[in-house]
């Protein structure tokens, strides 16, 4: 090794940034090489010198209370994010994936509305083979929602909104998988339920049945409003379609370009915890709207981000 | 025993790896912190408010300004903890805020043409000419040597090379808080010393040139 190398890589040596094979290098030649040896000498030297550099800083007691006092006062304001609680979890979430971190009950019930009937779309197209009475378990009901418990004010703009878009249906709410499905199947309360490797939909036991969400239970435990049957249909809705969608996708996955399908799979996996968290705030707090809505907007991005990927 | 709990606490106040073996580790503190523990953020607080206060200083040079700023480091650090997504870089992500609460200060503070008061001719004086060295290096005058001639240099230069000489970062670290490329700011890193190394000559036992 020459001086000239050795001296430009002297600061990294003495960094300890070097490559196992340089340090040696630079190591061996400083053995020889007393003008290298020197310049290293000084450069220890100075860095002893910095080492001893005192700032005369003190750190007090009233530092701490100055950052708790900060954090207090914003605790106070309305906008401030604390790191603790599911509710401010979510509302991150949502916010920045919506841009929208507050919504509306009534809303979220048209956001169901709108994204069920586009799942309802896909499961028609799906079922197209199917028999006519798995046909009408895709269909969509809903009824006015002036009748939810919920609404204890004067309907807003929205609430008319949803109550003027959703239609009047007189079938009974598809949402009860034992009514519907006792129409056509033996009285043993088979389910309806994606069979992972067919297209279409098939009657499966209950032991095989897609675990009962917490919204039906909620419905099975209750005498339910118009409210909780909307939302609840849309889960099992958003199951089947995520199911299919899903399996699309995971035919499709050796197709697309590895990042994508690696961020895909992340942002799916960021929706799942979402879906998670919120099934257990809506599993303790069966009345909380909030939630309700939260765990529904959840199951609709999943379906959205699917359907862009199958789409495409 | 006492001796031996002292060691422990030195160890823990040097590094997270370390510390996790002997108290509360870096995860554990974050993962209680997200979960609403106060106290927890105040060990993280006390674990790091040495350091962090200390390079802030070294950035703006104004005892009052570095503690102002090193508790709204705490302040966002506390905000943005959800953000944090290697709970084992948190001393890094640390450095990150202050750096960025530093640069923030400094550039409004260029803005409202209140120069930083680091910048005065005394380095000027004391670089050129025979205030030489009495043998007494680790003294106060060396310590406002050190203190002025850390301003003449640019912000890029000062912070690669505080986090470097005064907190023994590696350049993957340092990257990761300036966020500077390794030849950037290993470029501004051999400058900074050689701008440093100039001011300080006189209080060198030998002089030479790299």
């Amino acid at each position: 090794m020459k001086c000239e190398d050795c001296l430009s890589l002297l600061e990294e040596y003495g960094d300890a940034e070097l490559h196992d094979r340089d340090a040696l290098r630079v190591k061996a030649h400083l053995a020889l090489c007393l003008t290298c040896d020197e310049a290293y000498a000084a450069l220890q030297q100075e860095q002893q010198l910095y080492a001893h550099y005192q700032r005369d800083l003190e750190v007090t007691a009233a530092l701490w209370q100055g950052v708790q006092a900060s954090l207090k006062r914003e605790a106070a304001q309305p906008d401030f994010e604390q790191p603790a609680g599911m509710a401010q979890r979510l509302r991150r979430f949502f916010g920045e994936t919506f841009h929208a971190p507050r919504f509306s009950l009534a809303l979220a019930a048209l956001l169901v509305v709108i994204a069920v009937g586009a799942t309802v779309l896909v499961m028609k197209v799906v079922n197209q083979n199917s028999n006519p009475a798995m046909q009408a378990s895709g269909n969509i009901h809903t009824t006015s929602s002036a009748s939810s418990p919920h609404r204890n004010t004067a309907p807003s703009s929205e609430d008319k909104a949803l109550a003027g878009g959703t239609g009047n249906s007189n079938e009974p709410p598809n949402s009860a998988p034992e009514q519907k499905n006792n129409a056509v199947n033996p009285p043993d309360k088979n389910h309806y339920a994606v069979k992972q490797d067919a297209p279409q939909m098939i009657p499966i036991r209950n032991e095989s049945t897609p675990r009962q969400t917490p919204l039906a239970k909620v419905a099975a435990s209750k005498p339910r409003s118009t409210a909780e049957e909307l939302v609840r249909d849309a889960e099992q809705k958003y199951v089947q379609a995520i199911a299919l969608l899903q399996r699309d996708f995971d035919q499709r996955r050796s197709k697309l370009d590895p990042k994508l399908v690696a961020k895909l799979d992340a942002s799916l996996a960021s929706i799942d915890r979402t879906i998670a968290e919120t099934r257990k705030a809506v599993h303790q707090n069966s009345d909380d709207p909030i939630a309700l809505q939260y765990l529904l907007t959840a199951y609709a991005k999943k379906v959205e981000v699917l359907k862009d990927v199958t789409a495409n | 025993m006492h001796g031996r709990i002292m060691d422990a606490y030195r160890l823990v106040s040097q590094q997270d790896g370390r510390a996790g073996m002997l108290m509360n580790s870096s995860q554990e503190l974050i993962a209680r912190v997200r979960g609403g523990d106060e106290e927890a953020f105040r060990l993280i607080f006390d674990r790091y408010i040495r350091p962090v206060i200390s390079f802030i200083y070294d950035m703006t040079g104004q005892r009052d300004l570095a503690e102002e700023l090193a508790q709204e480091t705490f302040v966002r650090a506390y905000r943005g903890i959800q953000s944090l997504k290697d709970e084992t870089k948190l001393s890094t992500w640390l450095f990150g805020i202050a750096k960025n609460v530093a640069r923030e200060a400094l550039r409004s503070r260029l803005r409202e043409n209140h120069k930083v008061e680091m910048e005065n001719d005394s380095v000027m004086e004391l670089s050129d000419t025979e205030l030489l060295p009495d043998g007494r290096l680790l003294n106060k005058e060396l310590n406002r040597v050190i203190h002025e001639a850390l301003a003449t240099l640019d912000q890029d230069r000062r912070a690669v090379f505080t986090l470097k000489v005064f907190h023994q970062r590696s350049y993957e670290e340092i990257a990761a808080i300036t966020g500077f490329s390794i030849p950037k700011l290993k470029t501004d890193l051999h400058r900074a010393r050689a701008e440093m190394r100039r001011r300080i000559q006189p209080y060198l036992g030998v002089g030479y040139e790299v």
